[in-house]
């Protein structure tokens, strides 16, 4: 095809994405350099009246007028916040700091919500990243191997914890948590632990596992089913000659089909990695907050659980997200991109 | 748009309007109300309905008032909220002066909420956190209900060291905005202002302390799981019979009765315990009630008032069980047993939940940094200093 023809085909579809992508990318980083102008505060009383003993208490309390006006320009502000990346702290923090790095670390880095928030994210996305290419590598051969007969109802079956919305998939494994009876519970207490105040969701070490035991268990269908179907495109023949060859059942997996296999792989890894680095849901499925807090259960505190909503934490938070979400598929694009100038040529 | 609001409106009025004619002393077409879904509001909801309003009942209805009271003409013209949304409104401007609006001046005292003598909302109903046990264990341990909250400890030790549960104390300690409410119970018993100068926060003290211990002696005899108890994770306990002592709501004590009661039980309702030998209740007192727009016009605003004193009248407590849907503050409203707890507390002198514009903002900052304290990872200084920290950055943005 020729590159105009090419580059027509594709515009449409260009102009939607930066519409629609590129567009709000830019407007989330512009806003959280800017604030609205500070509200006038009035002082007031308020009263209210015990309704059994009569008794009238008040309170002062501060009113806001909203001023009229063009933003006004924070700079890094929101950024350098301690809900966000907390410099001040920080840097106060390591000028006090006598007991060295190890103490600084998990005394004040891991007190600031960012770093608190961020160590989870990274934990999950870390963690249940290779459990899910494994498992759903694994449960696509052995479906592909089963009786015919039986492949359908396996790959219904299989599906299912994909299909289950996340709230109520992490609510009924919260359920199996539960230390008067759940099954998980009474598993890894029966044989593992034999604790009578053992319980799976008082650490902080027992939620992020229970959580990303949960992730495994919701996102390896998806890289079944993407594994599966790039089974059916095996090379019989190719599967053939390596037999001839003599070749183990071991080595045509991993010379031929895992090789195949390769551009699912790397899809699947893209695709996780920016799910998992946005986990939330769970969190409120596992009444988990206590003890696990996602970037993105952060950015909700800001905009919904806060009385008083804090756009600009909310903005810089934002922003750090899409961030750190580049550089975690900074590794893979640029590998994707090495193959495809080499098969280019 | 507006055209086919009030099209409906009129239509919805005339439907209504056939069938409920008598009981109506208001006309509410084209009036709109906001409110949450629990029981006892739905009852008063129900009668402005009847009268030809639009009533929304939405249990997420505290993210959309500031925005809808906003526009102007406002989206809705009343509100059936609660102190703290009431606050978060308030504090924006949104909300309407009545004082001069007929049938406010005739309401009883408790019922007016006001603001530099300004009458800016009509309460309802009352809620307060209690103390609930299960009669069976004070009667096992010999012990009598409990009015400290030392009591409560040795009532719990001596209920377990009898056998009948293994945590037979329990709490609304999810992190989040319980664990945050249980903070501003416990601090109100020591009798300390949590803030001074205006808006300076005032816990990191003695007072901080002895209510963060507090707090962890009780949580030390829970189920390890507290972290994660929300008022219905604490009602199912009763209801499975796990647990038997809590300071649980007002508006769940006739759940718990029940739950209690369907496992034999019975369950003796009592005043929030105080502290330390203080006096004051560990408990906050909520209203739920009106707030109407300040952007409406005159007449809207007068029928509005006129409509939510309408819906809180003796006609609505005599239907159905609206009577022990809530611990109302009209004259006509007589106590069942379940409000027991509510009346001891307020009894008692419960302080009203504070109802400062900044308290939100030290509510949220109490939820999140408190968690480290109560599961061990964290002394209660550190706790007080990240509660601290987490406000001042709230208030500077």
């Amino acid at each position: 095809m020729p590159h105009r023809a090419f580059f027509a085909f594709l515009m449409p579809s260009l102009l939607a994405m930066v519409l629609f992508i590129l567009l709000p990318l830019f407007s989330v980083g512009y806003q959280s350099l800017f604030s609205p102008p500070r509200d006038i505060e009035t002082i007031s009383e308020i009263c209210s009246t015990n309704f059994l003993t009569g008794v009238r208490s008040c309170e002062q309390t501060i009113s806001m007028e909203k001023v009229e006006g063009t933003n006004v320009f924070r700079g890094l502000d929101f950024f350098c916040g301690r809900s966000v990346l907390a410099c001040n702290e920080l840097a106060t923090g390591w000028s006090e700091n006598t007991q060295g790095v190890g103490y600084f670390w998990s005394k004040v880095v891991l007190n600031l919500p960012l770093y608190k928030a961020m160590a989870f994210t990274l934990f999950y996305t870390v963690l249940t990243t290779p459990f899910i290419l494994a498992l759903g590598l694994v449960v696509a051969l052995v479906v592909d191997n089963l009786w015919r007969p039986l492949r359908g109802p396996t790959i219904f079956a299989s599906l299912l914890p994909f299909i289950v919305t996340p709230l109520v998939g992490s609510l009924v494994l919260f359920w199996m948590t539960d230390n008067t009876g759940g099954l998980l519970y009474s598993i890894t207490n029966g044989l593992a632990f034999w604790a009578d105040d053992f319980s799976l969701r008082a650490s902080p070490q027992a939620t992020w596992a229970v959580i990303a035991v949960y992730g495994v268990w919701h996102v390896t269908p998806f890289a079944f089913v993407v594994f599966y179907a790039g089974l059916q495109t095996v090379s019989q023949d190719q599967l053939e000659a390596a037999m001839i060859d003599g070749a183990p059942r071991i080595d045509r997996l991993r010379y031929v089909i895992i090789p195949h296999l390769m551009p699912l792989i790397t899809f699947v890894l893209l695709i996780h990695i920016m799910d998992a680095f946005r986990v939330l849901e769970p969190i409120f499925g596992f009444q988990a907050a206590a003890n696990a807090q996602s970037v993105s259960y952060l950015i909700y505190e800001h905009l919904v659980l806060q009385a008083d909503k804090r756009y600009g934490s909310a903005a810089a938070t934002s922003v750090l997200t899409i961030v750190m979400v580049f550089i975690l598929l900074f590794p893979v694009l640029v590998r994707t991109w090495r193959d495809f100038r080499i098969a280019a040529r | 748009m507006k055209m086919t609001r009030i099209a409906l409106a009129a239509t919805s009025a005339a439907l209504f309007s056939a069938s409920y004619a008598n009981a109506c002393a208001v006309d509410g077409a084209g009036l709109s109300i906001l409110s949450a879904a629990f029981p006892a509001v739905e009852a008063l909801q129900d009668e402005s309905a009847a009268c030809g309003a639009a009533t929304e009942r939405d249990q997420e209805h505290k993210d959309k008032i500031n925005a809808a009271l906003a526009a102007s003409p406002s989206a809705y013209n009343a509100v059936l909220g609660a102190n703290s949304t009431f606050t978060s409104a308030n504090t924006a401007g949104l909300v309407a002066s009545i004082t001069n609006v007929p049938g406010v001046a005739e309401l009883p005292t408790s019922m007016k909420v006001e603001q530099d003598g300004e009458v800016v909302a009509i309460a309802v109903g009352a809620n307060a956190q209690h103390l609930m046990v299960r009669a069976d264990i004070l009667e096992a341990t010999g012990m009598d209900m409990p009015s400290s909250y030392e009591d409560v400890l040795a009532l719990a030790d001596a209920a377990k060291a009898a056998g009948l549960m293994e945590y037979p104390l329990t709490g609304t300690y999810a992190a989040g905005w319980n664990l945050g409410e249980e903070f501003v119970n416990m601090w109100q018993a020591t009798g300390e202002p949590m803030f001074v100068n205006g808006t300076e926060a005032n816990i990191e003290n003695e007072a901080g302390i002895a209510t963060l211990n507090m707090m962890k002696e009780l949580t030390s005899r829970m189920n390890p799981d507290f972290l994660t108890f929300n008022s219905d994770a604490v009602q199912a306990q009763f209801e499975q019979g796990t647990a038997g002592i809590a300071n649980l709501w007002g508006t769940r004590a006739q759940k718990v009765i029940d739950g209690a009661g369907a496992l034999g039980a019975e369950v003796v309702m009592g005043s929030a315990p105080t502290l330390g030998g203080g006096s004051t209740p560990a408990s906050t007192l909520w209203w739920d009630g009106y707030f109407f727009a300040a952007n409406q016009s005159e007449e809207d605003l007068a029928r509005a008032v006129a409509l939510a004193i309408d819906s809180a009248d003796a006609d609505m407590l005599a239907k159905g069980d609206n009577m022990s849907l809530f611990v109302w503050m009209m004259d006509s409203y007589e106590a069942t047993p379940a409000a027991a707890g509510v009346f001891a507390t307020a009894a008692n002198g419960v302080p009203a939940y504070p109802m400062y514009s900044h308290m939100g903002k030290m509510h949220t900052a109490l939820g999140a940094e408190l968690a480290e304290f109560l599961s061990g990872q964290e002394s209660a200084e550190q706790a007080l200093a990240d509660v601290v920290a987490a406000y001042n950055a709230a208030l500077a943005e």
